[in-house]
C-alpha cells in the first residue's frame, strides 16, 4: 500500500498547489514530528519525503499519477512541439557556450584572449535569453496545472494525458534550466 | 550523567563554550575572565612539560612557533595519500584531532569549573559546507576530549538561531554571511515561528582570513627584500604572517598603520606604513570568491534580494570595511552588525544545546546537507542519491543487484559532491554489499543511505529475500593496495619519466604555436588601422619563424619563435580589448 504525501502533508490531492502553502505546512508540521522536538525518526523522515516530494512539480505531478492511474509510464520521446523547437536552441546555446568556455580556458597568450573576449558579450547574451524561453515555457505549462485539476472529476482520460505530458516537459524543462545556469556561472566566474 | 549539554564554536581562530543558565544562553569565562579562547596548541619539548591551550599557548609563537599548532581545524578530515593526515611535531606524529581534542578538552574544564559540576555531552559547530569526514573527525576529537557530542551544528545555521532568538513571533528569510579564519559559508533561511529551515548553503572549507593573512605577509616579505615567505625559516615566517593579522586587523578602523618588524631573523629589520587600500587589493580576489557562493545560495534558495529581510555577518573577517561594502553591494542593502561577529556562532550552539535537552521548547531547527550525496556508476560517474540542501535527517534507498555471475560481493564507492565525474567528487569510502552468488541480476539487495541530523551518513542493507538488515561499514578506498605492486608502478613510471619528458615538452610548445599562429592571423584581418604597416611587418615576420621552428624541430628555436610572437602582439591584444570596451 503506497503512500499517500499529500495526507501526509496535510494538502489536497491537487496538481496545482501553492509553494509557500506546502513549506508553511511543512515547518508547522515538523513541530510536532521532529526528534529534537520528541517525535519519532520515522515519522519525520515520511514527512521529510512528503515535502521534498510534493514541493517539486515534476515530482509531485508523477506521484499524483502513481495514485490516481496507477504506474507512470516511461518518456516515449513523443514531444510537444514546442518543446522540440525549444530543445533544439536550448542544444545549440548550450554547446555554443561550453565551446566558448573551453576555448577561453585554453587561451595562453594575450591576443588570443583578446580575440576571445570579444565573444563574450554574445555568448552571455544567448545564454540568458534562452535561459528566458525556458522559463516562460515553465510559466505556460504551471499554468495549465489548474485545468488538470478541474478535469480530474470529469474528464480523466485527458487529465491523465495532461500529468504524463506536463511532468515529462516540466523535467526536461528543468535539465535545460540546470544546464544553462551552469554555463552562465562559469561565464562570471 | 549530567543532564547540561555544552554548547561549543570550535574554531579556526578561536573557539567559546557556552550553556543555558535558567532559561538564557550564556558563555563561559576562563580564570582570566576570558571568553574567547584561541585556538592555538603548544607541545613542549621533553616529557614533563605540559601541552598548553589557548592564550598561553599562542605566547609561544614568536618564541618556538614550531612546536605551536594553529588553525588545526584546516586540516580536520584531510586525506594524506591512503590515510588520514597527521602532523609531525618533534619526533612525533600527531593525529589532527588529538589537537583538537585538546582545545575541547580545556573549554570543557573551563565549563567545569564555572558551573562546579561535571558535564560530559556538548553541540559542537562546524562549517556547513564540511563533508562527512570532516564532520566524523570532529566529532572523533569531541569523544577523545571525552564529551559526547550529541550534535554537529552548521555554523551559520547556529548564527541564525542566535540572531533569530529574541524575534520568534516574526517571519523572515535570512541570509547568513560567515566568514571566518579558516572557512566561508553562506547560507539562506526562513524562520517562521519558531521554526529556522535552511533553505540552501554553499561555501569553501578553504577560504577564510587566514589566506588574507597569508597573502599578505608574503607581500610585507617581498617589501622586505625576501624572495618566498614559504622559504623562509618559521621564525621569520611566524613573525611575518603575525605582523601581517596586526595589520589587517588595524586596517579595520584606521586608514592606515605601520608595520614593524625589528631584527626578524635576527639581523635584519623591516618597517613600513600600509593602507587600506593596500589591503583591499591584496584581499579583494579572496572576498569576490566568496560573491560565487552567494549566487548559488540564492539560486537553490530560489530566492532574490527582494526576498530578504536581512544579511547577518558572523566570522571575524567580516569586521573588514572591504567585506561590508562587498556584501552591501550585492545584496541592495546594509548587512546586519547586530550580532557579534565572534561569539554569534557558540550563542547558536548553545541555544541548540538548550533544544535538545529540553529546556527550549519553542524552537526547531530544520537544517540541511551541503553536497550531494551519490555512487559511482559505469562509466566513472557520480549517480545523485541524495541532492544537496535536502533537509535532514533524511534517508533515500537504492536497489542494487550483481552484474556478474557468481558474485558475493558487490563494492559500492560513495562519494559527496556536485561534479559530472565521480573521481572530480570526494570519496567518503567504500561499502560492500554481500549478496548471493548467482546469475547475473538475481540478487535483489536494498541499500538505504540515511543523512543523521548530524548531516553524517550511515548504509544499511537489506536483504528482500531475507529481510535481514545490516549496518554497513564505509571503509577507506585506498586500504587494498598492495605495497609491492605500488612500488612497482612507481618505479615504472620514473623509467617512463625521462623518455616522456622530451616528447612532452615538444607538445606543449607545439600546442603554443597552435593556439597563437591562427589567433595572431584572425587579429592581423581584424587589426585594420588599429596597426601601422611596420608593426604589421614585424609580426608577419614573427609568425614566419614560428613556421620556420616547427618544422626545423629544435625545441629551444620554437620556445623563443613563440615568445617573440607574444610579446609582439601584446600591444595589438590590448588594442583589440579596448576597441571592444569603448564600442
Amino acid at each position: 500500500m503506497k503512500v499517500d504525501y499529500f495526507v501526509t502533508l496535510g494538502q489536497a490531492r491537487r496538481a496545482d498547489l501553492d509553494d509557500d502553502a506546502i513549506r508553511k505546512d511543512f515547518q508547522r508540521l515538523s513541530r510536532k514530528c521532529h526528534p529534537d522536538a520528541g517525535g519519532q525518526l520515522k515519522e519525520f523522515e515520511e514527512l521529510n519525503q512528503a515535502h521534498a516530494i510534493l514541493s517539486d512539480v515534476v515530482s509531485r505531478l508523477r506521484h499524483l499519477y502513481e495514485l490516481e492511474f496507477g504506474k507512470f509510464p516511461a518518456a516515449t520521446g513523443a514531444f510537444s512541439a514546442q518543446a522540440m523547437e525549444l530543445f533544439a536552441v536550448v542544444g545549440e546555446v548550450v554547446s555554443g557556450a561550453n565551446d566558448y568556455i573551453h576555448r577561453k580556458s585554453s587561451a595562453t597568450t594575450a591576443i588570443s584572449r583578446a580575440l576571445i573576449a570579444r565573444e563574450e558579450e554574445g555568448i552571455q547574451r544567448s545564454v540568458l535569453e534562452c535561459c528566458g524561453e525556458v522559463r516562460a515555457r515553465r510559466g505556460e505549462l504551471l499554468s495549465r496545472l489548474t485545468d488538470i485539476d478541474s478535469k480530474m472529476a470529469d474528464d480523466r482520460d485527458s487529465a491523465r494525458v495532461l500529468v504524463e505530458e506536463s511532468c515529462h516537459e516540466l523535467a526536461f524543462l528543468a535539465k535545460w534550466e540546470r544546464q544553462l545556469n551552469e554555463c552562465m556561472a562559469t561565464l562570471v566566474l | 550523567m549530567s543532564d547540561t549539554i555544552l554548547g561549543i564554536d570550535l574554531g579556526t581562530t578561536n573557539s567559546i563554550v557556552g550553556v543555558v543558565d535558567s532559561g538564557f544562553p550564556i558563555l563561559l569565562a576562563d580564570d582570566q575572565g576570558q571568553r574567547i579562547i584561541p585556538s592555538a596548541v603548544y607541545y613542549p619539548d621533553g616529557e614533563t612539560r605540559e601541552v598548553l591551550v589557548g592564550h598561553h599557548a599562542l605566547r609561544m609563537r614568536c618564541l618556538e612557533p614550531e612546536r605551536l599548532v594553529l588553525s588545526a581545524k584546516r586540516l580536520l578530515g584531510q586525506r594524506e595519500g591512503s590515510g588520514q593526515l597527521s602532523l609531525q611535531m618533534g619526533g612525533d606524529t600527531l593525529a589532527v584531532e588529538e589537537v583538537s581534542a585538546h582545545i575541547l578538552a580545556h573549554l570543557k574544564s573551563i565549563a567545569e569549573k564555572r558551573l562546579d559540576k561535571k558535564v560530559d555531552r556538548a553541540v559542537i559547530t562546524v562549517p556547513a559546507y564540511f563533508n562527512d569526514a570532516q564532520r566524523n573527525a570532529t566529532r572523533r576529537a569531541g569523544e577523545i576530549a571525552g564529551l559526547e557530542v550529541v550534535r554537529i551544528l552548521s555554523e551559520p545555521t547556529a548564527a541564525a538561531l542566535a540572531y533569530g532568538m529574541d524575534k520568534l513571533e516574526e517571519c523572515s528569510k535570512v541570509v547568513v554571511y560567515d566568514f571566518g579564519g579558516g572557512t566561508f559559508d553562506v547560507s539562506a533561511l526562513e524562520m517562521s515561528e519558531g521554526v529556522f529551515q535552511v533553505m540552501a548553503t554553499a561555501g569553501d572549507t578553504l577560504l577564510g582570513g587566514d589566506d588574507i593573512d597569508l597573502a599578505l605577509g608574503k607581500a610585507l616579505f617581498s617589501m622586505a627584500g625576501g624572495s618566498d615567505l614559504a622559504e623562509a625559516s618559521p621564525m621569520v615566517r611566524s613573525k611575518f604572517l603575525e605582523a601581517a593579522r596586526t595589520a589587517k586587523e588595524n586596517l579595520s578602523d584606521e586608514f592606515n598603520c605601520r608595520v614593524s618588524l625589528p631584527f626578524y631573523d635576527g639581523q635584519k629589520s623591516f618597517e613600513t606604513e600600509l593602507t587600506r587600500a593596500q589591503l583591499d587589493d591584496i584581499a579583494l580576489p579572496f572576498i569576490e570568491r566568496t560573491k560565487g557562493y552567494c549566487r548559488e545560495v540564492m539560486e537553490c534558495a530560489g530566492i532574490g534580494n527582494e526576498d530578504i529581510d536581512a544579511v547577518i555577518l558572523v566570522g571575524g573577517s567580516t569586521r573588514m570595511p572591504k567585506v561590508r561594502e562587498l556584501v552591501a553591494e550585492f545584496f541592495g542593502r546594509d548587512p546586519d552588525v547586530s550580532q557579534n561577529p565572534d561569539e554569534a556562532v557558540a550563542l547558536g550552539a548553545v541555544i541548540q544545546a538548550g533544544i535538545i535537552s529540553g529546556v527550549l521548547q519553542e524552537i526547531l531547527l530544520l537544517d540541511v546537507t551541503p553536497l550531494s550525496l551519490g555512487i559511482e556508476t559505469f562509466g566513472g560517474l557520480m549517480n545523485v542519491i541524495i541532492p544537496r540542501n535536502t533537509t535532514i535527517p533524511v534517508k533515500r534507498g537504492e536497489m542494487f543487484t550483481n552484474a556478474a555471475p557468481g558474485q558475493d560481493t558487490i563494492k559500492v564507492s560513495v562519494l559527496q559532491g556536485e561534479r559530472e565525474m565521480a573521481r572530480d567528487n570526494w570519496c567518503l569510502g567504500q561499502v560492500h554489499v554481500q549478496c548471493d552468488p548467482g546469475v547475473k541480476g538475481s540478487a535483489r539487495i536494498g541499500v538505504e543511505f540515511s543523512l543523521d541530523a548530524d548531516g553524517i551518513l550511515n548504509v544499511i542493507a537489506r536483504d528482500t529475500l531475507t529481510g535481514k538488515d545490516e549496518i554497513l561499514e564505509i571503509r577507506d578506498v585506498a586500504v587494498e593496495v598492495d605495497d609491492d605492486r605500488v612500488e612497482k608502478m612507481i618505479a615504472e613510471s620514473v623509467d617512463h619519466a625521462f623518455a616522456d619528458m622530451n616528447e612532452r615538452i615538444w607538445t606543449e610548445a607545439k600546442m603554443k604555436s597552435d593556439e597563437l599562429v591562427p589567433a595572431v592571423e584572425k587579429a592581423l584581418e581584424l587589426a585594420g588601422d588599429l596597426i601601422d604597416d611596420k608593426e604589421r611587418e614585424d609580426i608577419e615576420s614573427k609568425l614566419r619563424a614560428v613556421g620556420d621552428a616547427l618544422t626545423g624541430g629544435s625545441l629551444d628555436v620554437l620556445k623563443k619563435a613563440n615568445k617573440a610572437l607574444d610579446l609582439s602582439t601584446e600591444h595589438l591584444a590590448s588594442r583589440l580589448l579596448e576597441e571592444m570596451l569603448d564600442s
